[in-house]
């Protein structure tokens, strides 16, 4: 038995180790930060030239004479959604 | 935040776009108050019938995506994270514009006049204070696939500060050296709103007594032409019921004595949360788990202004 709990705690030790946070500290710093930060793909959606709310896009689809094109979702799409 | 990276990165409806004056915003105020931009969209947001649900309760959340016009006319509907599917309905409700007279397209006021009518959040971005982006990832560990998307989620919510409180995070006298604390109010509004566990979507801010700890500590380490740099460095601990975050914070800030404003305010937060609430995906992720933010100040881009999530708490 004992040796039954010893096999499955070790078998667990490397697994909550990698969950662990990594430590923050000045040397880890840039490459944590750098983790966080968004990449260059994640952004594309930026090239789009958007209004920050549906009445801004009525504004000046209305001077354009365009169509609006409204994306709306549960928390705004360009914060936390 | 899928729709973000698929549907609005896909390079043929970038190009569909330019026919289009595109626009985004929060599906929940428009479907609830009474103002005008908001009785626009509920004068058409159901005539392609309800999205994300049968019926026509009004509770059903209306997210997704919409083409109009000006005039609040109804062209097209969808909500998908297919680019393809979503490109069709762009040229569907593009050829049905086309086909519209301009006196039913165009509306006979001009949509400017309706402004002061509108009261949201963003109406009080702090444009002389500090507007902080909230980037929030998991950290890398074990056990998760690289085509699951959760494994690269990243979301990100803004901090305001307004100017009086911006000036609050300073002594009245910075000298090399000098040591403080971050207003305790400031530094609990920004844990319990902002270190949230919204990686994979949604969640609920921490009320205030489930902070058990949160600090900031400020210290000048140079002073040059002008400049005062300050390291930061911090602890923050949230817990309400089986949810929590326990994490370290360092960064750097930069004051510029003579503007009147930070050049530079970074903060790195890492630590381990735990637990879920209902619609931050976490239903099958509740052990202790690594996560990070990084706070940076935010562009002054049109889609870097939008109010904090959970702007009502702030009570300005």
């Amino acid at each position: 038995m004992i040796k039954r709990v010893l096999i499955a705690a070790l078998l667990l030790v490397p697994l909550a180790s990698s969950f662990r946070a990594e430590e923050l500290n000045e040397k880890s710093y840039d490459r944590i930060r750098d983790y966080l930060l968004p990449k260059g793909d994640e952004e594309t959606w930026k090239k789009i030239d958007w209004r920050a709310t549906f009445w801004d896009g009525v504004i000046d689809a209305q001077k354009e004479d365009k169509p609006v094109m409204l994306f709306a979702m549960n928390g705004h799409p360009f914060g936390c959604t | 935040m899928i729709a973000r990276q698929s549907v609005w990165s896909d390079e043929t409806n970038i190009k569909l776009l330019k026919d289009f004056i595109p626009c985004a915003d929060e599906v929940w105020r428009l479907q609830n108050v009474d103002e005008p931009d908001c009785e626009m969209f509920r004068g058409f947001c159901d005539e392609g019938g309800v999205l994300n649900g049968e019926g026509m309760e009004s509770t059903v959340t209306r997210q997704g995506t919409y083409c109009c016009t000006p005039s609040g006319k109804f062209l097209g509907s969808i909500n998908s994270r297919d680019p393809k599917r979503v490109a069709k309905m762009l040229r569907d409700s593009l050829k049905k514009w086309k086909e519209m007279s301009k006196e039913d397209r165009l509306l006979d006021y001009d949509p400017k006049d309706k402004l002061k009518e509108i009261k949201r959040g963003e109406t009080q971005y702090p444009k002389d204070g500090l507007v902080l982006k909230v980037n929030s990832r998991d950290m890398p560990r074990e056990g998760l696939k690289d085509s699951d998307w959760r494994t690269h989620a990243w979301n990100f919510d803004f901090a305001w500060f307004n100017k009086d409180e911006m000036l609050s995070m300073l002594p009245k006298q910075l000298k090399k050296d000098a040591e403080w604390e971050l207003p305790d109010g400031l530094v609990k509004r920004l844990c319990r709103l902002h270190l949230l566990d919204n990686v994979r979507g949604q969640t609920n801010s921490y009320p205030l007594d489930a902070v058990k700890k949160a600090v900031i500590n400020a210290k000048v380490t140079k002073i040059k032409k002008g400049v005062v740099t300050i390291e930061l460095t911090g602890e923050v601990k949230l817990e309400q019921g089986q949810r929590g975050l326990e994490a370290k914070m360092l960064g750097e800030a930069a004051w510029n004595s003579k503007d009147k404003k930070f050049d530079k305010f970074e903060l790195v937060v890492v630590g381990e949360r735990w637990g879920r609430t209902q619609f931050n995906a976490r239903q099958d992720d509740t052990e202790r788990a690594p996560i990070g933010y990084c706070l940076q100040i935010a562009s002054d881009h049109a889609t870097d202004k939008i109010a904090p999530a959970s702007f009502w708490e702030y009570g300005w």
